[in-house]
């Protein structure tokens, strides 16, 4: 059984967001009106989170691009009351639209902040709407998203590789965010598989997860452009 | 530095400046409810035939490779392609907005006639036979009357075959008036003329590159072709290849690319040309220089002595005397120690590369700065080297001879007395139409250009605009030009249309990509192309002969025939066969995937395109085609052409005869004037690289993401600044320069330098989408000023004072 | 480059004549057809490789990690295009790759890389790739070339940036010629005329040794102002060149291995340079003495264009790529004088050495370096134990080698086994 997961490499990352288009744009993410933008309600899956830090001349930024990080043990799950979401045996936090209840309950449990709610039915003024990617639904207002690791992707790679009586090989799978890096900042691949590029990014000393000390095992791992350091490098 | 995340940091780094979601207020059994009741709105998808077709990115000159992904009639999705040799199958977040270009709600739907007056415009509909036809009627007239050369074209300035198209239509018909936009290249171009002697465009082989140096260039945000520049840097920190090259940045706002950089050097606004002598200073008293590059392959490094026997200044007597170490320091607000060690990596590592100055996609820096940071270039011996400065390869595509066509001497409009340099001038038309010298302008065609939004003296060319009795516009999108145009022609967006590109700004190699379109074209919308061909043939006689194509594929199709009969380089290909076809070609072998232009065509429309991959490096005698034969530190190009200015050095603001003139040097800058105690600099972000792209809600989204400002302009300013000002996060200000006033959300930003303010470009547009109107248009508080060498506008200086509205 | 589809015909009993035939080897060709078919016992195989998918094994296996081929790559290990020097058949890369496999291996134990492991078609396709880009001139050093214009006198005759003779053409009309042999041939072509102006002058022969003719282009290029366009040689074919060698006369006085004149050297014996380029120089090197051989017995001088000329060469190349046929006796001998007798024997248990009377390679090396590899570093770390030096061998021995086991001769059971 695999375990998706993804490695991205903070010095490689040029902050470009491509990523982040990439998701809305694979994903159906609706841009909100400005107002609501101004009011923090983008519905993005994957943000570029800017850190600045210390005084002029002694600036430094951090910018690390976080998507749902797919944890082991997602506090998320926990909180659903209606069994809304949950963990694919193959690691994907999935959310069930039609059974979710918009109560929010996981996205305040979430130390990621990487759950959104849609406040509003979704717009795609004009013509937008032409654009919409068929593999994925549109969500409804009312209702929490977030990021799925591209699901609808495994589920054509799946079955490609099935017509073509092949395995899956590493690369037929890949997340639009991953996919697009013009870096090749990010990676993504089968944490199970020892000698997959993601699992030996892993084993980097430079790799670490992002508040790791909360227990909630992230599949995402970052690697360090160096001055990142901390409690969250702890090898085990 | 070490730094620590816990729960509170990230929340407070995760949310930013915007307010969290409040959760309270709302029922659980409520939300159920109200969940299903909406149920029923849900949008559905419709679905059908899947297609992968190549394209191209018409978003940035760089025409990145795109593999659109369509289902039955609708593109649904943009990536890129894995065989373009520029992007290699990434691709910026502009490129992947494009779908929101193709079906944008407020494209142009039909052709437009202005029934009202150039002040207040009132459009009709028309039939595209009535919009040809008036065009191509006013051009034979004008052409009758011997007024050809007082049509002007104006466009991007790209170098590609749409480029060749138009200058052959307009040498055809007689008219001298090509004129492109300004590039950020500008200013490097010119160094670039004035110390090599050459007018290829000027590219970086960043890829190979050590060490690099880049005074105030926003290499990850939209300069040259960004999905390249951005590929190269993942190369430089691949822990794989092993080395890591450095890449230091030197710019007075802590900018993404200052961020993303190994160091970030606080410079004083406008010193560049300082700080890059400043190292030169160090390696030229220490001997980090490439000394035999220098005694082999430049000019004017020692002090030397003419054929009249008077002795001339070099640029080693310059250095030393004018830029020790400590001036320089005092000069930039750098501290010696950090120049000093600047200097040392900068001389110790090879190839070492300094870009600059200061520039975008579209500002360029001043001449002189320009001169003083290639100068670098000389002593590190990286010019034409692998992973150095090298000059674009050339498309060998066939000159055509062009019939002329009537009296063919009338000077260009953008070619001033005063400024005689490659690169155009096209911000100094509205003076030569207003002024009817040397000649009246009867007619401007633009194509896909908006000056009056873009440049600095917008305002001036709007009105001089009101004086030209016929203007026609390409556009997708109504704009603030096209808005004054009794024409508006409207242009199927990138996917819908046969797209073509040459070489990437910056980019090393030949390259030139053709993709027919993806998608049908949507509204009333036609290629421009097809319209100019139509019109060449309406006017028949010299004009139909020079474009005797039936459409612009049958014209794209003609230059391939071109680069068949070239007989070398190759289809875009895999990483792999590039490599081989690298391997092959330094050999002296060439292993074509095609025997047939047919074959050529076919390959190219379904690769994307055709390529050289390798470059000749080192071919010194292309590479130096100055007075000398060498790189000149001292440029005899500009003292022979400055000998029959007895105003140019007053211009510049040295005495006649001063050797200064000719050598790269820290030109003065600018005073604030009494009451406007801040330095209001435009800043460049990538999803709106070029000032471009803020019709789009993806863009506009992410575009302020360091201060999560999205959706309007910010004024970036220091917080002690602000707080003196009595200005907090988020306040409404003023910011009002001796030209014009804007109000603009202000937001505190530690890497602003307390003295400078910055507001983004790309915003405040007055015409056109919906959403391209949000924020405010810094080009309109900027001082009109040219550099008094090449002519290029200086949008650094211009000083404002900031208040609470 | 050169991708090498090659039919040796195998008489009946397993005894390869090695008399080549060539089927279409094509040098210089991308997009040949992989055939790694090997018929059996039907007296004939297919040998085969696709260099491309050599090239990217190169990369794929880490070779590339520490070896370049013409500068790209790595540094830590020798860059193979170049070094060994010379021409190297298949066996003799093979010999190479053998006798330095116990330091490589250490190296990479060192760099905790683990050795990696082929198949026979990815190590066919790694040596058609090396194979063929060591046949390939690299970019020359345009400061040597400097050096070499002064020393060969070119400029008594012709000019160059505005200096030297008249009396030959500006060397610079050259310089968009991207290939060594694309000069040679002008050369080759205008000869007479150059020949007797610089006997009137008293010039010697200009010859050229090594890269001296990359060198000077790549000098003479830096002095061509704006030299617009590059010209290149088409692929060569070295089927065609096999049709020319014989059309041009060249086999009136040259042999290939044997076959042909005998008046001139056996081009299929003797050692080549290493590259196309050079090839062409070492030709021109001993046009003269060709010449004066041919006027005395009274064969008309041949004209090539530069394609002619490139297929020719790499008839030559394709040619070397496979070794003469071994000698098993002298096989045999190796095989107790090295040692392998000692642990492949007859019947042996899998736990020491395998018995090689399966080894059913045909005449190829390939199998070899497949099986060093696969098996090489298990092999070294039990010879270590048992205290057994790696045996070297010289290429000839490894042909040897091959066609001794090739008869299946080493076990003397199985040797009777067979008619």
């Amino acid at each position: 059984m695999p375990r998706w997961g993804m490695v991205i490499d903070l010095a490689k990352c040029t902050a470009c967001q491509a990523c982040v288009v990439a998701c809305e744009s694979e994903n159906n993410v609706p841009c909100v009106s400005p107002e609501e933008a101004g009011r923090g309600r983008i519905l993005s899956w994957i943000n570029l989170l800017p850190e600045v830090e210390g005084e002029y001349p002694r600036v430094s930024m951090r910018l690390m691009p976080v998507p749902c990080l797919h944890c082991d043990s997602p506090p998320c799950i926990l909180v659903c009351p209606v069994g809304a979401t949950g963990l694919s045996p193959e690691g994907f936090v999935r959310q069930t639209f039609a059974r979710c209840i918009g109560c929010r309950y996981c996205t305040n449990a979430c130390p990621y902040t990487r759950r959104v709610f849609n406040w509003y039915r979704p717009e795609f003024p004009g013509e937008f709407q032409q654009a919409l990617n068929p593999d994925v639904s549109v969500r409804p207002k009312g209702v929490v998203e977030k990021c799925t690791l591209c699901h609808h992707r495994l589920l054509k790679a799946r079955e490609e590789a099935r017509a073509a009586n092949r395995p899956l090989a590493e690369g037929d799978y890949v997340p639009a965010c991953v996919e697009v890096c013009p870096a090749g900042a990010m990676y993504f691949g089968d944490l199970n598989d020892p000698a997959s590029t993601v699992a030996e990014l892993s084993r980097s000393p430079r790799s670490f997860r992002l508040l790791e000390e909360l227990g909630t095992k992230p599949k995402v791992n970052y690697l360090s452009e160096g001055e990142w350091s901390g409690e969250e490098r702890k090898e085990a | 530095m070490s730094f620590e995340i816990n729960r509170r940091d990230y929340l407070r780094f995760a949310a930013g400046g915007a307010l969290g979601a409040a959760t309270s207020g709302v029922s659980l059994r409520g939300l159920s409810r109200l969940n299903a009741a909406l149920a029923s709105e849900e949008v559905i998808v419709p679905g059908g035939p899947e297609n992968w077709v190549p394209s191209l990115c018409s978003l940035c000159p760089a025409a990145c490779g795109l593999r659109v992904r369509t289902i039955g009639p609708r593109a649904v999705r943009i990536q890129g392609s894995s065989f373009h040799p520029v992007s290699h199958g990434g691709l910026c977040p502009k490129g992947l907005a494009g779908l929101q270009v193709v079906y944008h709600p407020d494209r142009l739907r039909a052709p437009l006639r202005n029934v009202g007056s150039r002040k207040s415009p009132r459009w009709r509909e028309i039939s595209w036979e009535e919009a040809i036809s008036t065009v191509a009627a006013r051009l034979r007239r004008l052409r009758g009357a011997g007024q050809a050369h007082q049509v002007v074209w104006i466009d991007r300035p790209e170098r590609n075959l749409w480029s060749r198209l138009v200058r052959r239509f307009l040498a055809a018909y007689g008219s001298p008036n090509y004129l492109t936009m300004p590039s950020g290249l500008d200013a490097i171009q010119t160094a670039v003329y004035l110390q090599q002697g050459v007018t290829q465009p000027v590219a970086y082989d960043l890829e190979g590159t050590r060490y690099l140096l880049s005074f105030g260039v926003n290499l990850l945000e939209g300069w040259g072709s960004p999905t390249a520049v951005m590929r190269a840097f993942g190369r430089w920190r691949d822990a794989a290849a092993g080395r890591r090259t450095k890449f230091v940045q030197i710019e007075p706002r802590f900018s993404m690319t200052a961020a993303r950089a190994d160091e970030w050097v606080a410079l004083r606004p406008g010193t560049d040309a300082a700080m890059a002598l400043g190292i030169a200073y160090v390696l030229i008293t220490e001997g980090l220089y490439d000394a035999a590059f220098v005694r082999d392959h430049t000019f004017g490094f020692e002090d030397w002595r003419d054929a009249a026997g008077r002795t001339h200044m070099g640029f080693r007597s310059l250095v030393l005397s004018e830029y020790r170490l400590n001036d320089v320091a005092v000069m930039t607000g750098v501290p010696a120690e950090t120049i000093l060690r600047l200097a040392r990596e900068f001389g110790q590592n090879r190839p070492a590369v300094a870009v600059g100055d200061h520039q975008t996609s579209t500002l360029p820096g001043h001449p002189y700065a320009a001169m003083a940071v290639h100068s670098l270039n000389a002593l590190s011996g990286s010019l034409d080297t692998p992973g150095g400065v090298v000059l674009q390869a050339e498309l060998p595509l066939k000159e055509e001879e062009i019939p002329p066509a009537g009296k063919n001497s009338w000077p260009r409009l953008d070619e001033t007395p005063e400024h005689h340099f490659p690169g155009h001038h096209l911000a100094r038309l509205p003076r030569a139409i207003l002024s009817r010298k040397p000649y009246p302008v009867e007619a401007v065609l633009l194509h896909d250009v908006n000056p009056v939004f873009s440049l600095p003296n917008g305002e001036v060319f709007r009105q001089s605009f009101q004086e030209v009795p016929f203007i026609a516009s390409f556009t997708s999108f109504m704009d603030e030009t096209s808005s004054l145009a009794d024409l508006v022609l409207p242009a199927p967006t990138g996917l819908e249309r046969w797209q073509e590109a040459a070489s990437p700004p910056a980019f090393p190699y030949a390259v030139e990509s053709i993709s027919p379109p993806v998608i049908a074209a949507r509204h009333r919308t036609r290629h421009p192309g097809d319209i100019l061909l139509e019109i060449a043939k309406f006017l028949g006689g010299q004009v139909g002969a020079a474009l005797p194509f039936e459409n612009v594929e049958a014209y794209l199709r003609h230059r391939v025939g071109d680069l068949f009969a070239a007989q070398t380089c190759s289809v875009y290909s895999t990483r792999l066969d590039e490599a081989w076809n690298r391997l092959v070609e330094r050999s002296g072998w060439w292993a074509p995937t095609y025997s047939t232009a047919d074959e050529l065509w076919e390959q190219m429309k379904e690769r994307g395109g055709w390529w050289e991959p390798t470059y000749y490096y080192g071919e010194w005698e292309r590479t130096a085609r100055t007075p000398s034969r060498r790189f000149e530190f001292y440029s005899q190009t500009l003292a022979r052409w400055a000998s029959s200015r007895p105003d140019f050095a007053r211009a510049v603001g040295l005495e006649p005869g001063d050797d200064r003139l000719f050598l790269p040097h820290q030109p003065p800058t600018v005073e604030a004037p009494p009451g406007y105690p801040l330095l209001l600099m435009p800043i460049e972000v990538l999803p709106l690289a070029g000032g471009e792209g803020g019709h789009l809600p993806y863009l506009q989204q992410i575009a302020g993401q360091h201060l999560f400002a999205t959706w309007e302009s910010w004024l970036e300013i220091h917080p002690e600044t602000a707080r003196k000002l009595g200005i907090r996060d988020g306040d409404r200000v003023s910011v009002e320069s001796p030209r014009g006033r804007a109000q603009v959300r202000a937001r505190l930003y530690a890497g602003a330098r307390p003295e400078v303010v910055h507001l983004p470009l790309g915003y405040g547009h007055t015409e056109g989408s919906r959403w391209g109107r949000r924020g405010v248009n810094p080009m309109a508080l900027l001082d009109e000023r040219y550099d008094p060498v090449a002519g290029l506008a200086q949008t650094s200086g211009t000083h404002v004072k900031v208040y609470r509205s | 480059m050169i991708a090498i589809a090659k039919r040796i015909s195998i008489e009946k009993h397993g005894i390869p004549s090695l008399r080549p035939l060539l089927t279409g080897v094509c040098v210089l060709c991308l997009a040949t057809p992989l055939l790694t078919a090997q018929v059996q016992g039907g007296g004939a195989y297919f040998l085969s490789g696709n260099t491309k998918a050599g090239m990217q094994t190169f990369f794929d296996k880490g070779c590339a990690r520490c070896h370049a081929v013409l500068g790209e790559g790595g540094r830590a290990a020798p860059d193979l295009a170049r070094a060994p020097g010379g021409n190297l058949s298949a066996a003799e890369l093979v010999a190479g790759m053998w006798n330095h496999a116990p330091a490589m291996w250490e190296k990479m134990r060192l760099q905790r890389l683990a050795p990696p492991k082929f198949s026979e078609e990815e190590m066919t396709n790694l040596f058609a790739f090396l194979y063929s880009v060591r046949a390939l001139d690299e970019p020359g050093d345009a400061e040597r070339g400097r050096r070499l214009v002064a020393e060969k006198r070119c400029l008594e005759c012709h000019s160059l940036a505005g200096q030297g003779g008249r009396a030959g053409p500006d060397l610079r009309s050259w310089a968009s010629y991207r290939n060594p042999v694309s000069w040679i041939q002008a050369m080759w072509n205008h000869a007479q005329p150059m020949q007797a102006m610089m006997a009137a002058r008293g010039l010697s022969w200009p010859q050229f040794l090594g890269n001296d003719m990359t060198d000077l282009m790549a000098y003479i290029r830096t002095l061509a102002a704006n030299s617009k366009g590059h010209v290149y040689l088409r692929q060569a074919n070295a089927e065609t060149g096999r049709e020319l060698f014989r059309q041009k006369g060249c086999v009136s006085c040259h042999a290939i291995r044997g076959a042909g004149g005998s008046r001139a050297p056996d081009l299929g014996r003797r050692a080549l340079p290493r590259t196309l380029g050079q090839l062409a120089g070492l030709m021109w090197n001993h046009a003269p003495a060709m010449w004066a051989s041919m006027r005395a017995q009274q064969v008309p001088r041949p004209q090539f264009s530069n394609q002619e000329m490139a297929d020719l060469i790499a008839y030559l190349f394709a040619e070397r790529y496979f070794e003469m046929a071994g000698n098993a006796e002298r096989g045999r001998r190796r095989f107790e004088e090295k040692g392998c007798a000692g642990c492949h024997t007859a019947g042996a248990k899998a736990d020491t050495a395998p018995d090689l009377a399966g080894w059913r390679g045909g005449g190829s090396p390939i199998p070899v370096a497949t099986a060093l590899w696969n098996h090489g570093p298990l092999m070294l770390e039990k010879m270590r134990q048992q205290e057994i030096p790696w045996p070297r061998f010289r290429p000839g021995e490894i042909v040897d080698l091959l066609e001794f086991l090739n008869r299946g001769q080493f076990s003397p059971a199985l040797a009777k086994a067979k008619p």
